[in-house]
C-alpha cells in the first residue's frame, strides 16, 4: 500500500475519532450563535478532505528501511515509554542511569561506555537540575539516600 | 527620529546583564546545534520552552534567547556543510555546493572565515531593514478587530501551505491536525470539556512543551536513529589559511551584498525562508557570473562568490524573517512558530497589535539581534576550530542527553508521568509523520494558532448574529482572503524559476 494511501487512511479515521466524540459537544446554555461544536467539526471536515484527496491520489512509496533499523526504532520507542513509566516510581536517577545505558547500547556504544556515559549523566543531571536550577525531580526508590 | 529612540530604548531592554547573557547563551548553543547534522535550532528551542517557564524569564528575554538560537544554528549550518559536505540544516544545502569544493582545496579556512563575513554583512542588513520597516508597519497595525484576525489566521496557514512545502495537502492535513489538537481541553466560552476522555490532565488542554518536544526533539532521534544506521562517516579536511584576506574580500562583496538583498525580500514573504532565499540568490549569482566572467567562474567547483551570496542570503533571510512574524504572526520555519508560541503562553497575542501594545519586547529582540550578530561574527572567526570539534561527539553521548533535557524539560511543567508518556506518544506519532513527508511547521502553526482563530472567529459571528458575511466585510479581510488565495497558487510560479534544491521543506 502506498504511503500516501495509509495516511489517507489514517486521516480518515481522525477525523471519523474527531466527528463522533464531537458531536455531542453541545453547550447547555447557548449565549453566543456558535457553540463549541462547530470548530472541531470544521476542523474533522478539512481532516477529512485532506485524507480523502490522499486516498484517491496514492503514490509516493516510503523508501524501505532495514530490518535492523526498524527493530532499532521500535526499541528506542518502548525504551522512551518504559522510562517514562518508571520515571516517578524509580526515580530520577536510576531509571535515567538505565535509558541512557540502553539508548546508549541502541546507537552502538559499548557495554562500558553505555554504563559509565549513563551512570554520569544520570548523577550529573540530577545535580545540575534538582541541586542546581531548583527543579524538583522524583527521588523515587533512592528516597533515603539523595 | 522616533524610530530611533526606540531602537535605544531596545538596547537598554537588550543589553542587561542576563538578557546579554542570554544572548551570548544562545549563539553559542545555536552554533553547537547548526553544526550537528540532524539537529537544528527547531531542537534547541522546543527543548528550551519549558526552561524559559522554570526560570521565570519574562518575555523579552525567552524571545532574545531563542532568537539568538535560531540566527546563531544559521552561523552553524555553514561549518558542517563545507567542512564535511553535510548541511547541518535544511537552509544550508547550497553553501555546501560551493563550499565543500573549496575546503577539498584546502582552503577551508577561507571558505568558513568569509562565509561567517557573510552571514554577518547579510544578517546586520536585515536587521536595518528591520528597523526601517518596523514603524510603518506598527502604523498599518491598528484596524484589526475579529474579523481581520479569522482572515489572518487563514492567510497564515495559506503561506505556510503553499510555499514551504511541495506537497500542499500534506500541509494542510497538518495545519488540520494542529487545529485538531487545540480543541482538547475545556472550552473558555461554555465551560464544555472537548476530547479530553475523562482525563484530568486533558483539561487544560495538551501543555505547549510537551506537544513541541514531542514533536521536534523526540521523533528528531528516532530520525537520528534511522539515518546512524544508514551510517555516516566523517572526514574532516584541512583547515589551511585561516582568514580570508582583503582582496578576496573586495571580490566577493558585490555577491555578498545581492545576496542580502534577495535574503531580505525573501524572508518578508511569510511562509518562505532562508531556504529559499539561498537557492534563489545561488542560482542569481551563478547566472550573472556567467554572463560577465565565464572563465574566471569556478561555480560547482568551489567559488568564493557563490559562496559568499549563499551565506549573505539565508542569513538575511531568516533575520528579516522576524518581520512577518512579528507583524502579521505567520513564522515561516518550526522555529519561529514556537517562538510564537511562546509568546502566546505569556498571554501575549501574536501580531499587529504587538508593536504598539509591546515595544519593549519588539524592539529588544530588534536590538539583540545586533548583539547577537556580533558576538556570533566575534566566536565564529576564531572558535570554528571548536565547533568543528562537535560533529566527533558520538550519538550515544548525544542522544540520551537530548532524551534527558527533554523529560526533565517536560517534567518540570506538571510534574506528571503523564506528560512523559504523551510525549514519547506525540514523538513517535510525529515521526511516522514525517517520513510520510508530512510537514511538521503548519501543525505547531495550526496548534498555536487554532485557539485564536476559533476565539475570533466566534467572536466575530456572534457580532453579526451568526451571518457568515461578516467574515468578507472589511477591504482589510478582503485583501488577505484574496491574498491567501494568491498565496496558494504562487508555489506553481515559483517552481518554475527555483531549482530543485530549494523545494525541500524547511522545518
Amino acid at each position: 500500500m502506498s504511503s500516501n494511501r495509509s495516511l489517507g487512511a489514517m486521516a480518515l479515521l481522525m477525523a471519523g475519532i474527531l466527528a463522533v466524540f464531537g458531536w455531542g459537544l453541545v453547550a447547555p446554555f447557548a449565549y453566543e450563535p456558535v457553540g463549541p461544536r462547530a470548530f472541531p467539526m470544521l476542523t474533522a471536515a478539512l481532516i477529512a478532505f485532506c485524507g480523502i484527496v490522499l486516498l484517491i491520489g496514492g503514490g509516493n512509496e516510503t523508501e524501505a528501511v532495514s530490518r535492523r533499523t526498524m527493530t532499532g526504532i521500535v526499541m528506542l520507542t518502548v525504551t522512551l515509554l518504559v522510562y517514562a513509566v518508571i520515571f516517578e516510581r524509580l526515580g530520577y536517577v536510576p531509571s535515567t542511569f538505565l535509558m541512557a545505558g540502553i539508548v546508549a547500547r541502541i546507537f552502538g556504544a559499548s557495554w562500558i561506555q553505555a554504563a559509565a556515559s549513563g551512570a554520569v549523566l544520570a548523577v550529573g543531571s540530577y545535580l545540575l537540575f534538582d541541586r542546581g536550577l531548583d527543579v524538583v525531580l522524583p527521588a523515587g526508590i533512592l528516597g533515603g539516600l539523595i | 527620529m522616533e524610530t530611533f529612540a526606540l531602537l535605544m530604548t531596545g538596547f537598554a531592554v537588550a543589553g542587561t546583564p542576563m538578557n546579554l547573557a542570554l544572548a551570548a547563551l544562545g549563539a553559542v548553543v545555536g552554533t553547537m546545534v547548526g553544526v550537528l547534522p540532524g539537529l537544528g535550532p527547531v531542537n534547541a528551542v522546543a527543548m528550551l520552552v519549558p526552561v524559559v517557564f522554570a526560570l521565570g524569564l519574562p518575555p523579552e528575554s525567552s524571545m532574545i534567547l531563542m532568537a539568538a538560537i535560531y540566527i546563531g544554528s544559521e552561523y552553524g549550518g555553514r561549518i558542517s556543510a563545507i567542512l564535511i559536505n553535510v548541511p547541518g540544516e535544511a537552509s544550508a544545502v547550497m553553501t555546501a555546493l560551493e563550499g565543500y569544493p573549496l575546503s577539498r582545496q584546502g582552503l577551508a579556512g577561507v571558505a568558513l572565515s568569509l562565509s561567517a563575513w557573510t552571514s554577518f554583512l547579510g544578517s546586520v542588513l536585515a536587521t536595518v531593514g528591520i528597523v526601517l520597516a518596523a514603524p510603518v508597519l506598527s502604523r498599518w497595525a491598528l484596524a484589526f478587530g475579529p474579523v481581520e484576525y479569522v482572515a489572518l489566521m487563514i492567510f497564515a496557514f495559506a503561506c505556510l501551505t503553499g510555499l514551504l512545502s511541495d506537497q500542499p495537502i500534506k500541509a494542510l492535513l497538518a495545519t488540520g491536525i494542529g487545529l485538531a489538537l487545540s480543541t482538547i481541553g475545556i472550552d473558555a466560552n461554555s465551560g464544555v470539556m472537548r476530547y479530553t476522555f475523562d482525563m484530568p490532565n486533558l483539561i487544560d488542554g495538551l501543555a505547549f512543551s510537551t506537544l513541541v518536544i514531542g514533536l521536534f526533539a523526540i521523533s528528531e532521534l528516532l530520525i537520528l536513529l534511522q539515518s546512524h544506521r544508514d551510517g555516516v562517516s566523517v572526514k574532516i579536511e584541512r583547515m589551511g589559511r585561516n582568514l580570508f584576506n582583503f582582496k578576496e574580500m573586495r571580490f566577493t562583496l558585490h555577491s555578498a551584498l545581492r545576496g542580502a538583498g534577495i535574503g531580505f525580500f525573501i524572508g518578508l514573504l511569510p511562509g518562505a525562508g532562508g531556504t529559499v532565499a539561498s537557492a534563489l540568490a545561488y542560482s542569481t549569482e551563478r547566472k550573472i557570473t556567467e554572463r560577465r566572467d565565464p572563465e574566471g567562474s569556478r561555480f560547482g567547483k568551489g567559488d568564493l562568490r557563490g559562496l559568499a551570496t549563499v551565506e549573505a542570503a539565508n542569513n538575511s533571510a531568516s533575520n528579516s524573517n522576524f518581520i512577518p512574524m512579528l507583524t502579521l504572526g505567520i513564522p515561516s520555519s518550526g522555529t519561529t512558530a514556537i517562538m510564537l508560541g511562546v509568546l502566546t503562553l505569556y498571554n501575549l497575542t501574536p501580531g499587529p497589535m504587538l508593536f504598539t501594545s509591546q515595544p519593549e519586547l519588539i524592539w529588544g529582540l530588534i536590538a539583540s539581534l545586533f548583539i547577537g550578530n556580533v558576538m556570533l561574527l566575534a566566536m565564529n572567526i576564531p572558535l570554528v576550530g571548536v565547533f568543528a570539534r562537535m560533529l566527533s561527539v558520538p550519538a550515544w553521548v548525544l542522544v540520551p542527553f537530548i532524551v534527558v533535557v527533554s523529560a526533565v524539560g517536560v517534567y518540570s511543567g506538571k510534574s506528571a508521568s503523564f506528560d512523559l508518556i504523551l510525549m514519547v506518544v506525540v514523538g513517535a506519532a510525529a515521526y511516522w509523520l514525517r517520513r510520510m513527508h508530512v510537514p511538521m511547521a503548519p501543525l505547531i502553526l495550526g496548534f498555536v494558532l487554532g485557539g485564536i482563530l476559533e476565539t475570533n472567529l466566534r467572536r466575530a459571528l456572534s457580532l453579526s448574529a451568526g451571518e457568515v458575511q461578516i467574515l468578507w466585510s472589511s477591504s482589510i479581510a478582503i485583501g488577505l482572503w484574496v491574498a491567501a488565495a494568491a498565496i496558494l497558487l504562487l508555489p506553481r510560479l515559483l517552481r518554475r524559476v527555483l531549482p530543485a534544491e530549494a523545494r525541500i521543506s524547511e522545518d
